[in-house]
């Protein structure tokens, strides 16, 4: 648990830190002595790398304390690792099978892989709600949403 | 006077079929959000907001206004019938709620609960009423440096005062900060922090924030405490859905004390429900001849928290609504939505779309006079979807960020941010770093910029203008202390620790 802490924040700060090297493309100052684009971004970045490596050094120092915080098991772990996947299979399958046909896909896989539910419920479930976003979003409140291959 | 002319006229305005459909929608599925455990009321319309974009702006602001006092109400009963808070605030609200139900007074914990929570609620719009106006007259004296004061004031109290690490706090609202300035520079029109990407010119929508880092990482936290059995509560007799009027009168003192508390602590940027919540019960504690009582099931230890709970939102509408400051992370999102929906809230959002945010005020009364209806009557409605929406929520909860996010721009670049935001939520949720700060912080960011150039453009670069003006002073001040606090603290432990050594 402590060291997925350590990596997210080792992430977070590689994310601010590519922000930061960003903004070392804008200019900071205008040549009226006013402040320009580029000032803010690169003082709250370098103030929000100092924050996290501050937090990253106080929770190296007490590692042995918080050590036995709660840990997630593995099950729970893949399923959400899962989960992330799904989503992000549906952005592409949006554009293959159009938004309603991949949302209904989308329900069906989390229910029987993630919520470990029979094929025959879970298609039921996924069947009845797909219609109901068709019948508000598309039908109620008019939007358009893309058809895939079925457009 | 002139306001009670203003309500007058907004109630008139929302009398069409439309509006009550909209209000209607908005309380019956903000009821059903709160009353899911763990769906916070931030997290509620976040998830729900996307659908009002499709609305007319009368409509999106009943439905917007539903959903908000819904979740409101809806988080306690969870906490009653089951022992599981639909949001933080509930949490109190198990104290004596559960007990009852345990001695098999669930319907009446529910009643005399909704009832707390529809004077609370009340009061609360009375004194948004009376004092909104006020504020923003006031506020009509604010300029750029006032505004900057404030907004950091609003930030910084948001980042410490709900009882968490500071520091949590201030890389939350750093991060936020520096999300809200990826984009277009509004004042010289250079690109920002965008790698490139055309997508991001126009900025990070706080929507796509808000969806991921409250919507998606509920799911994902979710899913680490599926399977977790909660207990069997039994069936509620309807009779008991409707509590006698003595029993109403036996608890109107401490309706009405909750409420005040509520209320006050509403306006407070940063304090929220939660700290009303607990405050009130304390209080009710201290004035009560048999506080040893309190925790087995008590009516006041129910009554006064419910009534603070939903006496905050009135509270917390008075500096969205006067100064255009969000005080926590469902004003904030309230905000952006009233931005997207074409209204500025501010001192002169009452001279621009006066007519309509009265009949947002009229709007949230009527729902207020909705939910009391929904939540005695309807009650075992809620109950049994509570037990039934269970292991379908996860993928639906997924579902609507989806088409929420979607729905904003039709863009699918946004939904693989909101993703990645999600993602970002959950180990902010994880690693207890606060969410709402972060979200106030991005919604505030472009204005906090925007007020912070403008100031240095008066003063010709002299920062000394944050502190020569009596506001922007005092509210710095105010800032200042608040960072402090720690070290208060540190000198304060310290003092004690070296009085006990001498003892």
């Amino acid at each position: 648990m402590f060291t997925v802490e350590v990596i997210f924040f080792l992430a977070l700060l590689l994310l601010v830190g590519s922000l930061f090297v960003q903004s070392l493309d804008l200019q900071m100052m205008m040549s009226n002595g006013l402040i320009s684009s580029g000032f803010l971004p690169r003082i709250i970045s370098i103030i929000l790398i100092l924050l996290i490596v501050y937090y990253l050094f106080e929770r190296l120092r007490h590692k042995k304390v918080e050590k036995q915080s709660k840990t997630v098991d593995s099950k729970s772990v893949m399923k959400q690792v899962l989960l992330i996947i799904c989503l992000f299979i549906s952005i592409f399958l949006v554009k293959v099978f159009g938004m309603i046909v991949s949302v209904g896909i989308f329900l069906l896989i989390t229910l029987v892989i993630i919520e470990e539910m029979s094929w025959l419920r879970s298609a039921i479930f996924s069947f009845c709600t797909t219609l109901c976003i068709y019948i508000i979003f598309v039908s109620w409140l008019g939007l358009v949403l893309p058809k895939g291959m079925f457009g | 006077m002139e306001q009670l002319q203003s309500l007058l006229i907004g109630f008139v305005d929302i009398l069409n079929f439309d509006v009550f459909l909209w209000c209607l929608i908005g309380v019956t599925v903000g009821t059903l959000v709160g009353a899911l455990p763990g769906l916070g009321s931030t997290a509620g319309i976040s998830i729900l907001l996307p659908l009002s974009f499709s609305l007319g702006t009368l409509n999106a602001l009943m439905l917007l206004m539903g959903i908000y006092q819904g979740v409101m109400y809806g988080g306690r009963i969870s906490a009653i019938l089951i022992n599981v808070p639909g949001d933080s605030a509930a949490v109190v609200t198990t104290f004596d709620g559960y007990p009852m139900t345990k001695q098999g007074k669930a319907g009446y914990a529910l009643a005399i609960s909704a009832i707390a929570s529809f004077i609370g609620g009340m009061l609360g719009f009375i004194g948004l009423v009376f004092l909104t106006t006020m504020i923003a007259q006031w506020a009509l004296a604010f300029s750029s440096p006032e505004y900057f004061a404030l907004m950091l004031f609003a930030l910084i109290a948001t980042s410490g005062l709900g009882g968490g690490s500071l520091l949590k706090g201030l890389i939350a609202i750093t991060f936020g900060l520096l999300i809200s300035l990826i984009g277009t520079d509004s004042i010289q029109g250079t690109q920002r922090l965008t790698y490139g990407l055309i997508e991001l010119w126009d900025g990070i929508n706080f929507v796509v924030i808000a969806i991921g880092v409250f919507g998606l990482s509920e799911m994902l936290i979710r899913m680490e405490n599926s399977g977790k059995q909660q207990d069997v509560f039994g069936k509620i007799p309807f009779k008991d859905l409707f509590p006698k009027v003595s029993d109403i009168i036996r608890n109107l003192g401490a309706i009405i004390r909750g409420s005040v508390v509520g209320f006050i602590i509403g306006v407070l940027p940063g304090a929220g429900s939660t700290i009303a919540t607990f405050l009130s019960y304390d209080l009710e504690k201290k004035v009560s001849k048999t506080p040893e009582k309190f925790g087995t099931g008590i009516d006041e230890g129910l009554s006064s928290p419910e009534a603070a709970n939903n006496a905050t939102v009135g509270g917390a509408l008075i500096p969205l609504f006067s100064l255009g400051i969000p005080g926590s992370g469902a004003t904030a999102i309230l905000l952006g939505a009233l931005i997207m929906l074409g209204i500025q809230p501010g001192p002169l959002m009452f001279e621009k779309s006066g007519d309509l945010i009265w009949a947002c005020i009229a709007g949230l009364m009527f729902a207020n006079v909705l939910l009391l209806i929904l939540n005695t009557a309807f009650v075992p409605f809620f109950t049994i979807l509570i037990q039934k929406a269970e292991p379908y929520l996860t993928p639906l909860i997924g579902i609507l960020c989806f088409l929420g996010v979607y729905m904003l721009n039709y863009s699918l670049f946004e939904v693989g941010i909101m993703i990645l935001f999600g993602v970002i939520g959950y180990f902010f949720r994880k690693y207890g770093l606060p969410l709402a700060p972060m979200v106030l912080a991005v919604v505030l960011g472009p204005m906090i910029e925007n007020s912070y150039r403008q100031s240095l453009l008066m003063s010709k670069n002299n920062l000394s203008i944050f502190f020569t003006r009596p506001i922007s002073f005092t509210l710095m001040v105010l800032t200042i202390l608040i960072l402090l606090i720690p070290v208060f603290r540190y000198l304060y432990r310290k003092l004690k620790s070296n009085r006990q050594v001498e003892v």
